[in-house]
């Protein structure tokens, strides 16, 4: 099992840029490590920190908040309320103890399909190196 | 009488002034409310004995006379039932007594829009801290040789634990019963705020004379309902004199400063990251999932709550998702006001975990809850 | 807030209810914390009154009830014990009307009380204080605080235990060979497991043994009902038509295996229920008589270390049974009731924080334990919704072994094979799960006793 494991990570991707931003990387045929699972979300705004610590528990290595740039947002606040909630959950998650790799918050354009390939395989790199979470069960595939 | 002033008042009713805890202001002024119309309801702790008291809603002045004296093995926080007042009347107006942590409470929920402030008079009476009336029970037969049955006063005065029957009075340092694992709870040594200075009176018996309860006013409510007692002719009135001033300020110090120890020696970090995770998943492992430390939390506002709607008995995670959600919203709420920790079957330390990742976000974020009305910074948003 | 005691089980939690819960944390037994159950104690649908069928006024079905009993001579009175002592006690006088004896279904027994448990140093515990009787746990953890070894016999591992024996079904006698030494051991006696309890309880020393019970009163009803007729024996006399009807008391026979139930109700002459929840059994009997809700009868109650608790309320149930008395010309009323109780138990007053002196003998049965066949087994554990009718969960839990092996996905649901035929339920993955146990918070309709062989394959 042990060798098998390779980094799950949960990837909540806003409608408007950053799932653009990853199809444009899946369009321009960039490459990247089979380790994401995407989950869109209309804004990034409606990332609910519930979900975060659900894809955690459910055995995701680590969770990306993604969105729109900072005054990008087609919701015009979305992400701010979404750095808000991501800056919250830091401290909690890093206060039970999980590693700083684990959760972080990346904003993505429609267009930067490259910025977001390189992205995806630096935190694969990185969850690599400090192996399966905590919060996983052995019996979780 | 005027906003900043510190009097020292008692009730003009002598048998009341002999039953408060110190002079039955605290009633008279819930009485008064009550009588001269400025509130619908008062609640107050209905006394069944001296290990024992029922939180009461009325607008009757006997019931509420019946409730006088300060039970401090009653550790119970009024804040819901004040959120029960306002969810069957929206428009009504009420008075209690407030310990700063049933303060605190009312405030969060108020920036919840659970709790009209501009309708709710704050009594705020200093505490020392509360009590588990059971440990209490088994401290007076281990510790005072005393039967609980028949004590019928206790007092705390000069860092001594002090229980009276109709014939002895015996007294023990309480640094010694906390030693022994008795006397207050655990929230109540590290609580830091012992005079209630976002209520609208705060009322105690330090710095005040035998029979007298030593009165802070400290807003526009608070001056209505001393001056409708005064008007009423419940009470009686003196500015208070200097040596109580002083010996208030000094005792709050001292107090300030036995809480800071205690929090130090309770929350020591532990810096290194997996320790910390055992540490968690270990405590919160036990837990039989009653939600009774969700609904007992006075500052819990919401009805339908995410914690429980995204928890299943089904997950077999290694620490609920219904904790982990808890830990999150109470980040910046938590005022550590031991609730929850009471209430919990499995007897685990929650409110020491709550407070270790509350303390961090409130310390960031420079917020402290429930001491005034300053926007939560979950809801702050750029 | 009227001051009560939680009917989930016996350990007699106090707690205050207004309209909803509210802790009493002077309450001896449990500083006022409540478990899952205590915390919804009043979330249950109140039954109306009924005669064949029909809704009627209470006091029609209260007339064809004493009819019914003048009517029917051979009739078993049955009351596992969810009422005060006061109204277990005019149960008894109507049983004695009619010559008849009321049953608990629970032998009489006191043991060790709560003090011992936190003061012991070695506890061996046969059941699951997580589930079966929660507050029960925290006197469990003090005592493991202050260095108890725990040991548990068990379906699964505990958390608790230092040391977690699992059972195994195909091998229960092997509890026979369990050296109990000195320890404090903790188990239960309840209405399915008397056999099971009965050779644990011979094998020590009665001061020795904290003996939970799953009802209300299920002590308190003991000491002063004296039938003695297990479940089983009651529903095999009915088969053999000694006996042709039932009055049930608050008692819920739901708790048993569906086709022995099924098998002796289908041959009763009459079947009357005097209750307040409503259950398959309430819409099934003949005459219902329903009073105060469970948690709402005024009177004293006795929890299993023989505390004497007071439970504030109303006196609807003991209303009841005064009227059916009356048609055969006797008085009582709730005053006697407990003035009698009282001089039963052998106090003048009420005094919830200390344990009185019992001199009761626990009356050996005969029975002896037995092994059940096959490899695989389906277990219903018992705790205080499985009792009271209030089904939260509806799933099982089996190891992480058995999903990967039966190569089940989340949300696909486990199947199960019995000689009473199959069943298809959510399941939940618990590490502390042996490979050869489907552990059931309920009755399953595929379940033949506590312990049901079953397979895996499909039918
Ligand atoms: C737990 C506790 C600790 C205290 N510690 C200190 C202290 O260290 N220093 C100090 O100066 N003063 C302290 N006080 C305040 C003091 O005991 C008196 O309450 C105050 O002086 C007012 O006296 P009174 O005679 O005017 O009040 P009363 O007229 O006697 O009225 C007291 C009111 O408080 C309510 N009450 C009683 N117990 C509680 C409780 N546990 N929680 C909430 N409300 C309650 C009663 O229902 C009543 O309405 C404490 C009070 C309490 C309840
Ligand atoms: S938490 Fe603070 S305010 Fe509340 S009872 Fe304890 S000492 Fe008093
Ligand atoms: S989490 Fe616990 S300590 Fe914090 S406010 Fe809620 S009940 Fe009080
Ligand atoms: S009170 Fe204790 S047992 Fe109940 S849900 Fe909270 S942590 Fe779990
Ligand atoms: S069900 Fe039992 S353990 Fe739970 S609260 Fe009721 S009496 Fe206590
Ligand atoms: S729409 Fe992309 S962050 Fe709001």
């Amino acid at each position: 099992m042990e060798e098998e494991w390779i980094p799950k990570i949960t990837l909540f991707c806003c409608n408007w840029c950053s799932y653009a931003g990853s199809d444009d990387a899946g369009v321009g045929r960039k490459q990247q490590p089979p380790t994401t699972r995407t989950i869109r979300v209309m804004c990034s705004g409606r990332t609910d920190p519930a979900f975060v610590l659900a894809a955690l528990l459910e055995g995701s290595d680590a969770v990306l908040f993604t969105g729109c740039h900072i005054g990008d947002c087609h919701y015009i606040s979305g992400n701010y309320k979404a750095k808000k909630k991501f800056e919250m959950l830091k401290e909690v998650v890093d206060e039970l103890g999980l590693e700083d790799e684990r959760l972080q918050l990346q904003w993505i354009s429609a267009s930067e399909g490259s910025e977001f390939a390189a992205y995806i395989n630096k935190v694969t790199e990185e969850i690599e190196a400090i192996g399966p979470s905590p919060l996983r069960q052995e019996w979780m595939k | 009488m005027k906003i900043g002033d510190c009097v020292v008042a008692w009730s003009k009713d002598e048998e009341l002034r002999k039953m408060g805890a110190s002079g039955g202001l605290v009633t008279s002024l819930l009485v008064g409310a009550l009588e001269t119309e400025l509130v619908d309801e008062v609640i107050a702790l209905r006394k069944i004995s001296e290990f024992e008291g029922v939180p009461i809603r009325t607008s009757d002045t006997d019931e509420a006379i019946r409730s006088a004296g300060s039970l401090h093995a009653a550790p119970i926080n009024l804040t819901k039932f004040a959120v029960r007042f306002f969810e069957e009347h929206p428009d009504g107006a009420i008075a209690l007594p407030v310990k700063p942590c049933d303060c605190r409470g009312i405030i969060e929920q108020a920036k919840r829009r659970k709790i009209d402030m501009d309708r709710i008079y704050l009594i705020g009476l200093n505490c020392g801290g509360t009590m588990d009336p059971i440990t209490t029970m088994e401290m007076l037969e281990k510790m005072y040789e005393m039967d609980p049955k028949k004590i019928v006063e206790e007092e705390i005065l000069k860092g001594k634990l002090i229980f009276k029957t109709e014939e002895e009075e015996k007294a023990i340092s309480i640094d010694e019963v906390e030693e022994a694992g008795y006397g207050r709870r655990e929230s109540c040594r590290y609580c830091g705020i012992n005079i209630p200075m976002m209520a609208d009176l705060a009322c105690g018996n330090w710095g005040a004379g035998e029979d007298e309860t030593f009165v802070e006013i400290l807003t526009e409510k608070g001056l209505r309902l001393m001056k409708s007692a005064v008007d009423h002719g419940l009470i009686e009135t003196a500015p208070a004199p200097e040596k109580g001033i002083k010996i208030r300020e000094k005792t709050n110090s001292v107090m300030e400063n036995v809480a800071k120890t205690w929090y130090e020696k309770v929350f020591v970090p532990i810096e290194d990251r997996s320790e910390r995770m055992k540490y968690y998943m270990d405590a919160m492992e036990d837990c039989i999932d009653c939600e009774a430390c969700k609904y007992v939390c006075p500052v819990c506002s919401c009805d339908e709550s995410k914690c429980i709607g995204f928890y299943d008995p089904m997950d077999s995670h290694k620490i609920s998702i219904y904790h982990l959600i808890r830990l999150l919203h109470l980040a910046d709420s938590c005022i550590g006001c031991g609730q929850c920790t009471d209430v919990c079957p499995a007897e685990i330390p929650l409110t020491i975990l709550h407070k270790r990742v509350a303390d961090r976000i409130q310390a960031k974020y420079d917020y402290i809850p429930g001491i005034d009305m300053k926007t939560p910074p979950f809801f702050e948003v750029e | 807030m009227k001051k009560i005691v939680c009917y989930g089980c016996n350990l007699g939690c106090g707690l205050y209810f207004g309209d909803v819960p509210y802790f009493r944390k002077n309450s001896p037994v449990n500083s006022g914390k409540i478990c899952r159950f205590g915390m919804k104690i009043h979330r249950y649908e109140k039954v109306l009154p009924k005669v064949d069928g029909k809704n009627v006024e209470l006091d029609d079905a209260i007339a064809a009830a004493a009819k019914k009993l003048a009517d029917v001579k051979e009739m078993a009175f049955v009351s596992f014990g969810d009422v005060t002592c006061e109204e277990q006690l005019a149960f008894n006088k109507l049983a004695e009307a009619f010559e008849s004896d009321v049953h608990t279904c629970i032998p009489r027994f006191i043991g060790a009380n709560i003090e011992k448990i936190r003061q012991s140093k070695e506890i061996i515990t046969f059941i699951d204080p997580y589930t079966s009787y929660p507050l029960i746990l925290r006197h469990m953890l003090h005592a493991k605080k202050n260095g108890a070894k725990i040991t548990s016999y068990y379906w699964k591992k505990l958390r608790i235990a230092d040391e977690s024996v699992i059972l195994n079904p195909a091998e229960i006698d092997k509890i026979k060979s369990i050296n109990f030494g000195d320890s404090l051991v903790i188990t239960d006696l309840n209405p399915l497991n008397l056999d099971f309890s009965n050779e644990i309880i011979k094998s020590c020393n009665a001061e020795n043994i904290v003996c939970l019970k799953p009802f209300l009163n299920s002590t308190g009803a003991s000491l002063i009902s004296d039938g003695e007729k297990s479940i089983y024996q009651i529903f095999e006399e009915i088969k053999e038509k000694k006996i042709k009807g039932l009055y049930l008391l608050e008692s819920d026979l739901g708790i048993v295996p569906d086709d022995t139930l099924m098998a002796a109700l289908d041959e009763l002459e009459v079947l009357i229920v005097q209750q307040s929840m409503r259950n398959a059994l309430s819409d099934r009997a003949d005459i219902v008589l329903c009073g105060d809700r469970k948690f709402e009868g005024k009177g004293t109650v006795l929890n299993f270390e023989g505390r004497v608790l007071e439970n504030e309320g109303g006196t609807e149930g003991i209303k009841i049974l005064t009227d059916i008395l009356k048609s055969v010309g006797e008085e009582i009323n709730y005053d006697k009731m407990h003035a009698e109780v009282l001089s039963k138990l052998g106090i003048n007053e009420i005094d919830e924080y200390i344990v009185p002196k019992y001199d009761i003998k626990y009356k050996q049965r005969e029975a002896e334990i037995k092994n059940y066949e096959g490899d695989a087994h389906l277990v219903y554990a018992y705790n205080p919704f499985m009792w009271n009718n209030v089904i939260d969960r509806d799933f099982v839990e089996i190891s992480p072994s058995l999903v990967e092996s039966l190569n089940l996905h989340k949300d696909e649901l486990l199947k199960m094979t019995s000689s009473k035929g199959s069943v298809a339920v959510k399941y939940k993955i618990n590490n502390a799960m042996p490979d050869n146990i489907v552990l059931s918070p309920m009755k399953l309709p595929i379940s033949t006793d506590i312990v049901t062989p079953v397979n895996f394959k499909e039918p």
